[in-house]
This record gives structure tokens, sequence and C-alpha cells, in this order.
């Protein structure tokens, strides 16, 4: 497990910020990640392992948006968390437009996206990940990448 | 790759990289506590193992899939529109139930002319075709290799698809199903439209910037709708004149019904509200109603009035959208929370739009996928 965790934490961690924008945000959700994984232990095999990390953070990222998402309603726009300190720093003009148009878009976009482009992974693991069929998550790709066209397009 | 891909790529790998390669977490807890565990607590642990023992005996023993996967609805409860379950290579329809071959992508774009359902071919990366699913369960490709975006036409014997000549441009193309034979097609252009859907006025595209395009196969005419604010999303039934469509408008977002008239678009019905998501607009075969999925609210589309739809989640809010079996009763998936190892749970109800009620179809749909008809 102290291996699994040496291996993969920065990895994870690198997948949750890309979910929620916010790496405190995201150490937090691998943190319980590895928690609920040490729970369940031992899976079958660190392959197992990994893909139920997978799921579970990004079910956690899913959790911190909602939570989120209810936070905003009463916190002025300008204090709502959106971007890391980091990331804020280090974007250019051209990814900070990439940033915002995929912030716009429906959750399990977002998420299809990040797995396909960041992980590339096959549309048969984001499926299982997800707890979709393949052909849902070939389509959201499909169609988020669309939107994304288009808001970048506005954006330029 | 396209340009979008290109960018989406390197933002993600920048934003991943603002976590720095050696970065430590801050380590796991050791379960010191075991050792000191009080008489009660170490009693509840045995009956835990044991209800786990004997639920491992009872199960195919894959750890990371703990949730049963669905099988197909029950008596009384199938969806009336065309359906696929993960438990089997099947497309379902009514009481027909068609083996999806090999390389056969599985989602379906609507029942065509004669039997069959249109779909895609993918046996491999980067090759994609369009093609009928018949009820024999071969797959009959129509048009050329890399084509995508197959749209039926309102009397399902023919099918627009797009055809890739490179990854930055192509050209749609329109083909009669019987005899395969293409009978229309438009310039090659650079970029892809989004071909939103088919009806009596024509096939609609969206055009990026250019905005929405109705082209008229049959005569060739051609013709650019202006509808302020449209962002990219419709609803378009093959056999209503009314459409939805997308918009931004000051600031919101809105679902715009209305139909295609000598003088431009006429809107029907305007239904806005504040949210960041993007809408998928979803309308009733007939025209009538349209949906709001954020909201679960389904609006008439004549007089306006909202109903709530009744149900104990939130509707799924992007695909596989909810899909009307007609012009009364709608079919969706829920968010039904966490599920076990936290994986999201979906429902599948059944909701009656005049009266928002709805019915509990499938408990657990994960995998559960609903087709166009």
């Amino acid at each position: 497990m102290s291996e699994l965790y040496q291996q993969h934490w920065v990895g994870l961690v690198r997948l949750a910020v890309l979910m929620v924008d916010d790496r405190q945000a995201a150490e937090d959700v691998v943190q319980e990640a590895f928690a609920e994984l040490y729970r369940r232990w031992p899976l079958r095999g660190p392959d197992a392992a990994l893909g139920y990390l997978r799921t579970a953070v990004v079910n956690r990222s899913r959790s911190v948006l909602r939570r989120r998402k209810v936070a905003r309603l009463y916190i002025p726009p300008h204090q709502a968390p959106n971007a890391s300190a980091e990331s804020a720093a280090v974007l250019s003009e051209e990814r900070s437009q990439v940033q915002q148009a995929l912030q716009g878009l429906p959750r399990r976009t977002r998420e299809v996206l990040v797995l396909r482009y960041y992980l590339d992974l096959a549309f048969a693991e984001i499926a299982q990940i997800l707890g979709i069929s393949e052909s849902s998550a070939r389509a959201t790709s499909s169609r988020g990448l669309a939107i994304l066209t288009e808001r970048l397009e506005e954006l330029r | 790759m396209t340009d979008t891909e290109t960018r989406l790529r390197d933002y993600l790998q920048a934003q991943a990289a603002t976590i720095p390669s050696d970065a430590e977490g801050p380590g796991l807890d050791e379960p010191r506590h075991r050792r000191h565990w009080p008489v009660l607590a170490a009693a509840a642990a045995i009956v835990v193992v044991v209800v786990l023992a004997a639920s491992l005996l009872t199960r195919s023993g894959d750890d990371t899939e703990p949730a049963r996967p669905p099988g197909p609805p029950g008596p009384g409860t199938a969806p009336q529109v065309p359906y696929t379950v993960d438990t089997d290579d099947a497309l379902h329809d009514g009481k027909q139930v068609v083996r999806i071959p090999k390389g056969a992508d599985g989602y379906f774009f609507g029942r065509v002319a004669g039997g069959g359902w249109l779909g895609s071919l993918m046996p491999g990366v980067g090759k994609f075709q369009v093609g009928i699913l018949t009820p024999k369960g071969t797959f009959r490709i129509i048009g050329p290799p890399r084509s995508g975006g197959q749209v039926l036409s309102p009397d399902r014997k023919q099918v627009a698809l797009f055809h890739y000549l490179s990854n930055t441009r192509g050209q749609v193309l329109v083909f009669d199903i019987t005899t395969g034979k293409q009978v229309a097609q438009l310039p090659a252009a650079p970029g892809q439209p989004d071909m939103l859907g088919w009806n009596q006025d024509g096939l609609w595209m969206g055009r990026g910037k250019a905005g929405l395009v109705v082209w008229q196969p049959a005569t060739g005419q051609q013709r650019t709708v202006s509808v302020p604010g449209f962002d990219g999303a419709a609803a378009i039934p093959p056999a209503a004149g009314t459409v939805v469509l997308s918009a931004k408008v000051d600031g919101k977002r809105c679902l715009k019904a209305g139909a295609l008239r000598d003088d431009g678009f006429k809107l029907q019905q305007q239904y806005c509200d504040q949210g960041p998501e993007q809408l998928y607009p979803v309308l009733s075969p007939d025209g009538r109603t349209m949906i709001h999925s954020q909201r679960s609210e389904a609006i008439d589309v004549t007089t306006g009035r909202v109903t709530k739809l009744k149900l104990p989640n939130k509707m799924w809010d992007t695909l596989p959208l909810p899909t009307f079996e007609n012009g009364s009763y709608l079919l969706t998936l829920t968010d039904g929370g966490a599920g076990e190892g936290g994986k999201a749970l979906q429902q599948l109800f059944r909701c009656d739009v005049t009266s928002g009620d709805c019915k509990l179809l499938v408990k657990d749909a994960n995998g559960l996928q609903l087709h166009t008809p």
C-alpha cells in the first residue's frame, strides 16, 4: 500500500487538480481516495488498485465541485475558488482560454475530456471509471470537443 | 489531431505540471488502534467479516467493480425506444433483440425505413464509417470511410453525413439508404459543421461563428438562420416543424422554441434561467413540450406552462439525454448519488410530462443507454 502511495500520489493529485482546479482540494481528494482504498485493501493487484483510485478521485472531485457550487451561492463571484495561484501564475493567455472554456463544460463532459486527453485512456477504460457505457464516453468526448472548439473561437 | 485537441492536451499537461514530480503527500496513517479495539467493536467486526465473506462467496470476485451489472428492464417497464445494456452486446427495440457485430459502435441514431438502425462502424483507432445495423445483425456500410455526424432524413430513407477529407476539411454528403448511392453533396469546406438534425425545412447545421445554416438537399437551397445568442445545441424532431435551440441571452442560458418561416426563425417560446452548465435541449416528437434537464422541468411550447417532473434526484445532464417515447412520456436517467464504491448510480424513470408524475423503471440503470427512436 505504501508503495502504491509513493508511486501514484503525484499522478493522482495531478488528475484531481484538473478536475477541481485547486491544489489543496486535489490533495484532500487523493488522501480520501487512499483512505477509502485502505478500508478495502487488498484488491486483486496494482492495476485493480489504480483503477479503483482513479474512480474514487473522480467521484470525490465531483463532490468537491458540488460543495463548491453550493458555496458559490453565498460567496461573491470574485472570491469564489476557480483557479489555483500556481495555475494563474504559469498559464499563458492561450491556456487560460482553454481553462475557461473547460470550466464552462458540463461536469461529466469535462471528466471524459480529462481522462481522454490527459491520461490518454481508451473509451472502454473511461467508461469503466465513470460508470457509463463506452458509447456514451465516446459521444460525450466528441460533443465536448465540439463545444470546446466553439467556446475557444468565441474567446479568440 | 485538431487544433482544439492540441490546445487541450497542452493545457492539461501544463496544469498538471503545477504539481511538481517530487511533491510528497502527508502519508498514510498506520492502523495502530487495531490492537486496542474494545470488545464490542471486535464483535461488530466479526459480524462484518462474516457478512463480507458470505457476500464474496456469492460474487464473481471483481474488487474494482462492486456494483452488480444491470440487466435489461423487466416486462412492462421496457423503454419504447431502442436501448442497449452493458450486460449483452445487443440492441433492444420492442420485441427485437439484435446482436451488435464486432467493430460496430454501440450508439444508434434512429430507425431507418424498411428496418434497421443508423449507426457507426469503428473497427480501430482513426477508423470510422457510417452504416446500418440490420435486423439480422449484420452491418451495412453507407458512404465513404472517415465519415460521421450522421443524421436521418425525416422520411428515414436518406442519411446525411460528414466526410473528412483531412483533419480540418470535409464535405457533407447525402446517401439513399436502400441503394447506397450518393444523392446530394455540399462543396468541401474548412471546418466541421455540427450536424444538428433534419426536419421538413432541411438539414440544420451549426457552423461556429457563421451560425446556423439550413440546407435542403432536394433543392440545393441553403440559408443562414439568425438566432441571437445561439450557442451550439439543438433538438430538431424530424416530424415536427418546431425546433428548440440553446442560447445565451443577457447573461442567461435559454431554450428557444420556434419554427423556420420565410422571414427567418419565428420564436414561439423562450425559457431562461441562470446557470453555468451548457443546456442540451430535448423536444417531444410532436414539438409541443421541451425539457430543461438542469431543472427537471417540462415546458409547454404553446402556453409556456411549466411542469416540474417529480423525480427524487437530478436528471442526468449530459449524454444520454432524456428521450421521448411519444408526445406524453419521457424516459430519463437520474443521478442517484453514490452507489457502492463511490461510483455514480443511475436510475431510469418514465415521466408523464403533462402531470409531472414519474415512475421508477430500473433501480440500477448504470450501463443502460437510450437511443434515438
